[in-house]
């Protein structure tokens, strides 16, 4: 089971326009790599101060990957 | 273990004990334990009674020759004692909220049961998704916060290592929260009973390291702790006389010391 629709909704959580919100899951070698995308002015919001915000959501989302067996890495897209 | 700075009449030793760390720095002076001065620069202990301190030691009464050489600069942070902080008794005359740690304790929010329901149903899709098996129940709904528990046979992924996992969905959880639906109602989130058990263990902690700082007189400088988790040492020692807390540096590496009483 993929875990995209828990990065997809801890992200949006955390946003003002979560619609803006996409995710993209990237396996490597084993490993999925979510990459997230939001509206620039929520690029803040995700990260948190001191990237406090993202690092408690690699967190969580690491949990669940730590029962399904697979590492995870969740990475800010920002361009 | 090993030593690292060292002059002629100061040594820095780290040791499993300050015992072990005094005798260390004794021989290595060549002199008798009894003659040193003894400074704890840091005392840690894991969970797991790793412990390791860390002394400076020095020769008391005569430096053994040329003076000229300056008492070695110790790294021990200036003992700034921000006064009014470990007051015993929170004389707030505010509102009977659960005290948080020093922070902004505005007059506002009351917890319901409504946002204590709006948390869980939160919590639970959470834990939905990441296909983790655990039950959410409000333990409790008081001043501004909501006490949730997390049981189940999934629910020690929800801890991690150092209940690392547990602080960080409790973050979120408030960040969710505060954005969307709580106002200022914040949630505290307990699985497996671990705050409750790491509770004991700081308790102990600090009860040890206290009857050590009261021992030897001087101050012991915890690891960084979570600010729920200092307020757990600050309340362990405010009833234990000869002893005062405070808290010094930037999270997320603020620390408790425990110092003697003035």
């Amino acid at each position: 089971m993929s875990l995209k629709p828990l990065v997809q909704k801890l992200v949006e959580s955390v946003v003002d326009n979560p619609k803006a919100i996409k995710v993209e899951e990237e396996d490597d070698r084993g490993a999925a790599v979510f990459h997230v995308e939001c509206d620039p002015d929520d690029v803040g919001r995700v990260i948190g101060k001191n990237g406090r915000v993202v690092n408690c959501i690699r967190q969580v989302v690491s949990a669940a990957g730590a029962k399904a067996k697979i590492r995870t890495y969740v990475k800010i897209d920002s361009d | 273990m090993t030593t690292d700075t060292s002059t002629d009449t100061t040594v820095e030793i780290r040791g499993a004990s300050v015992e072990d760390a005094t005798a260390a720095a004794a021989k290595k002076l060549g002199v008798d334990p009894s003659d040193l001065e003894v400074k704890i620069v840091e005392k840690s202990a894991g969970l797991f009674g790793r412990e390791e301190v860390t002394i400076a030691a020095s020769v008391s009464p005569k430096p053994k020759r040329g003076r000229a050489k300056k008492e070695a600069p110790v790294e021990e942070e200036p003992a700034k004692k921000p006064a009014g902080r470990k007051a015993k008794e929170p004389a707030k005359a505010r509102e009977p909220k659960a005290e948080p740690e020093p922070n902004e304790d505005s007059d506002g929010p009351e917890a319901t049961q409504e946002i204590a329901q709006q948390y869980v149903a939160e919590l639970e899709k959470i834990l939905e998704l990441a296909d983790l098996d655990a039950t959410v129940t409000i333990s409790e709904v008081h001043g501004r916060y909501v006490n949730l528990d997390i049981d189940g046979q999934d629910a020690s992924y929800l801890v991690g290592r150092k209940g690392e996992v547990l602080n960080a969905l409790q973050y979120l959880m408030n960040v969710i929260g505060v954005h969307t639906f709580a106002g200022g109602v914040r949630v505290s989130l307990e699985a497996d009973d671990y705050r409750k058990r790491r509770a004991d263990v700081l308790t102990k902690l600090a009860e040890d390291i206290a009857s050590e700082v009261l021992k030897r007189g001087e101050e012991a400088v915890l690891d960084a702790l979570p600010a729920f988790e200092r307020r757990i040492v600050h309340q362990a020692l405010s009833e234990i006389e000869g002893v005062s807390t405070y808290s010094e540096g930037e999270e997320p590496d603020r620390r408790v010391v425990i110092a003697p009483a003035q």
